[in-house]
């Protein structure tokens, strides 16, 4: 993007910098810090020992495990979605867009209340399931439904304005060499929405290890199988094990920013198919 | 190839024509310039050629075959969009070698020949060792120049072109419009160019198409609608024009200005607008004052009265009334309401 310096063009701009900085500081940096140094607090010995404990190791994959699953099924759902509504204009297009941040407005207890009805043994998507062998509710594939939902949003509001600003003429100059509609998709469709997918993809994920609240109506929470690190991150609370809660946190913490930063780096290598 | 349009009509959403029974011929090597005001349907018929839209009325023969019914992927043309449309993803290479890495793979060459192919289409364009750069990294010549070698790349016989110059500077537009009339020539095409600049389609075409309204008004070589200007815009286009308004009473046309004689003409009574070249004015002693002003490009410019110039050849310049002077308006053109009413 743009790198000029803005310092000599807006007014008040060092100030305004300052205070963003300091802000940003007491918000984000001060409460990360202590987080760092929280499971510290008792030595390293009580760290080491929270970080080798195989319950753990089986909640951070379960977690991980899930939030990837989720924002890869999430990224072609939502590309569809996204699809219906600035392209295809589908009848309801408005309603739909409206309906996209639904998940984000909803108490997450609400959402995971809900979802665990619905593929609860007796609900309306579960009992169909269930009579096809598939249990979602209280089983891990639970956690992979509840974290879809929390992360469609991020997609499709990624994806929709690379989508609607796409010049109509690539498809038809497509065309005129001779592609057929779907050489067309894949090939000139597509690809330039790659980047915004990435970013997509980065941010349902992000959020989905995070989530809390909707998984741990819907993911039955077995140790080993179903609970997820956010959940022990709570448990470890409960027990008085400050720096095992901690240094849940941490872990989850430095595993989604070296995720976060190496999506960043796959996507700095599109750069230079910006505007042509 | 040969093409040819016959009545072609098109409407938009709201009914409206913006193509209106259009007939043109086109034939085989011939470079056309298709021409005429902003909204005259040059684009929509272009895209008519092309396939991208589809005709309300009338049929789109290439080589004497009815292309009516099939789609643009199928009709094998070249186009080039006046905003380039270059693939942003795609290296330059990967750009031209569109068209072919589509082809089925029974007619698809193999990769050491298309990448030959891009080669030497890149040599052609004067973009010889670009392929790796992407749209991005060039500039608005190279990106028209990937552009036009991306048309062609699996041999269009017929190359259609929308205002491919609008955004080059007049330097690089100079350049570009002889070399793509030597490229015309060398690979044999047909080409059809939409432009809004009198000197390119001077310079370039065998044939000027004019458009106005969505109807053609004219088709014929630079001469001869610079002879027999069909319309007020078709005059306007070819060059610089004096217009004086006037009215036709009794086989005369009887000038607005009382510093401009009567023309004898052969035409029913009414109001008529006369269009005359500023070179092809004559001055007679008269009673308008003359203003002297700078000499340009082998005319002597005079103002006559307060608003028109004359030009007259610089060897002539001496026979030029000093006193006070009267225009000769016998070469000009008679028009009413817009078309030609007569040539005097
Ligand atoms: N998609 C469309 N829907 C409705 N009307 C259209 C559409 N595209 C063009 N038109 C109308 O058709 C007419 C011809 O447009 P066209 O783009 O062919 O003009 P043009 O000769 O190419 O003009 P310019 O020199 O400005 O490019 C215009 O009156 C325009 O408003
Ligand atoms: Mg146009």
């Amino acid at each position: 993007m743009v790198s000029r310096t803005a310092a000599g063009h807006l007014p008040g701009f060092r100030l305004a910098l300052a205070s963003t900085l300091v802000w940003l500081g007491l918000i984000v940096a001060f409460p990360l810090a202590a987080l760092i140094a929280r499971p510290f607090a008792g030595g390293l010995h009580p760290f080491m020992h929270a970080l080798f404990d195989p319950r753990l190791l089986a909640a951070l994959r379960v977690s991980f495990g899930s939030a990837f699953v989720a924002a890869a099924i999430d990224l072609p759902l939502g590309l569809l979605l996204a699809w219906a509504v600035v392209r295809a204009k589908v009848p309801g297009h408005r309603l739909m867009d409206a309906l996209v941040e639904l998940p984000l407005a909803l108490p997450t207890s609400v959402s995971g209340i809900t979802l665990a009805t619905l593929y609860g043994p007796r609900g309306w998507f579960g009992a169909p399931l269930a009579h096809l062998g598939l249990k979602v509710a209280f089983a891990p594939a639970g956690i992979v439904v509840a974290l879809m939902f929390v992360g469609i949003p991020f997609v499709v509001r990624s994806i929709a304005p690379v989508l609607a600003n796409a010049p109509v003429e690539l498809e038809e100059a497509a065309q005129t060499l001779g592609a057929s509609r779907s050489q067309t998709l894949w090939r000139v469709v597509l690809p330039p929405l790659l980047p915004a997918g990435l970013t997509a993809f980065g941010l349902a994920f992000a959020r989905a290890v995070g989530e809390y609240g909707s998984v741990i109506f819907i993911a039955g929470n077995q140790p080993f199988r179903s609970e997820i690190a956010p959940l022990l991150v709570v448990i470890r609370l409960q027990e008085f094990d400050y720096a095992g809660g901690a240094a849940v946190g941490l872990i989850l913490l430095l595993a989604s920013l070296v995720i976060l930063l190496a999506l960043g780096a796959l996507r700095r290598r599109f750069h230079h198919w910006i505007a042509a | 190839m040969s093409v040819r349009l016959d009545a072609i009509s098109r409407r938009n959403a709201a009914g409206g024509l913006i193509l209106d029974d259009v007939s043109l011929e086109i034939e085989t090597g011939e470079f056309v310039a298709l021409v005429g005001p902003s909204g005259a349907g040059k684009t929509s018929l272009l895209r008519v050629i092309a396939g991208l839209d589809a005709q309300s009325g009338g049929t789109v023969e290439i080589d004497g075959r009815d292309m009516s019914a099939l789609p643009a992927r199928a009709r094998g043309l070249g186009f080039v969009f006046q905003n380039y449309a270059l693939f942003g993803h795609l290296s330059v290479a990967a750009n031209i070698a569109f068209g072919l890495r589509v082809l089925p793979r029974s007619l698809r060459p193999s990769r050491s020949e298309i990448a030959s192919r891009v080669d030497e289409l890149l040599d052609l364009m004067q973009l010889p060792g670009r392929g790796r750069d992407f749209p991005a990294q060039l500039s608005g010549g190279q990106r028209q120049r990937v552009a036009l070698a991306r048309a062609l790349a699996t041999r269009p016989p017929v190359l259609l072109l929308d205002e491919p110059f609008g955004a080059l500077d007049p330097m690089v537009r100079k350049s570009i419009r002889t070399w793509l009339r030597d490229l015309h020539d060398k690979l044999g095409l047909t080409t059809i160019l939409v432009t809004h600049d009198q000197q390119e389609a001077l310079e370039i075409a065998d044939r000027l198409a004019v458009m106005a309204d969505g109807q053609l008004v004219q088709a014929g070589a630079p001469d001869l609608l610079e002879a027999r200007p069909a319309t007020s815009f078709v005059m306007d286009f070819l060059g610089d024009t004096v217009r004086i308004e006037g009215a036709v009473r009794g086989g005369v046309f009887e000038p607005e200005p009382a510093f401009a004689l009567p023309v004898a003409v052969n035409v029913s009574d009414g109001p008529a607008t006369l269009m005359i070249r500023p070179h092809d004015i004559d001055l007679v002693t008269g009673p308008a004052v003359l203003t002297p002003l700078a000499t340009h490009g082998g005319f002597a410019r005079y103002r006559v009265g307060d608003a028109v110039t004359v030009h007259v050849p610089v060897h002539v310049a001496d026979r030029v009334p000093v006193t006070g002077a009267a225009l000769d308006l016998g070469r000009g053109h008679l028009f009413r309401s817009g078309k030609s009413i007569n040539t005097i």
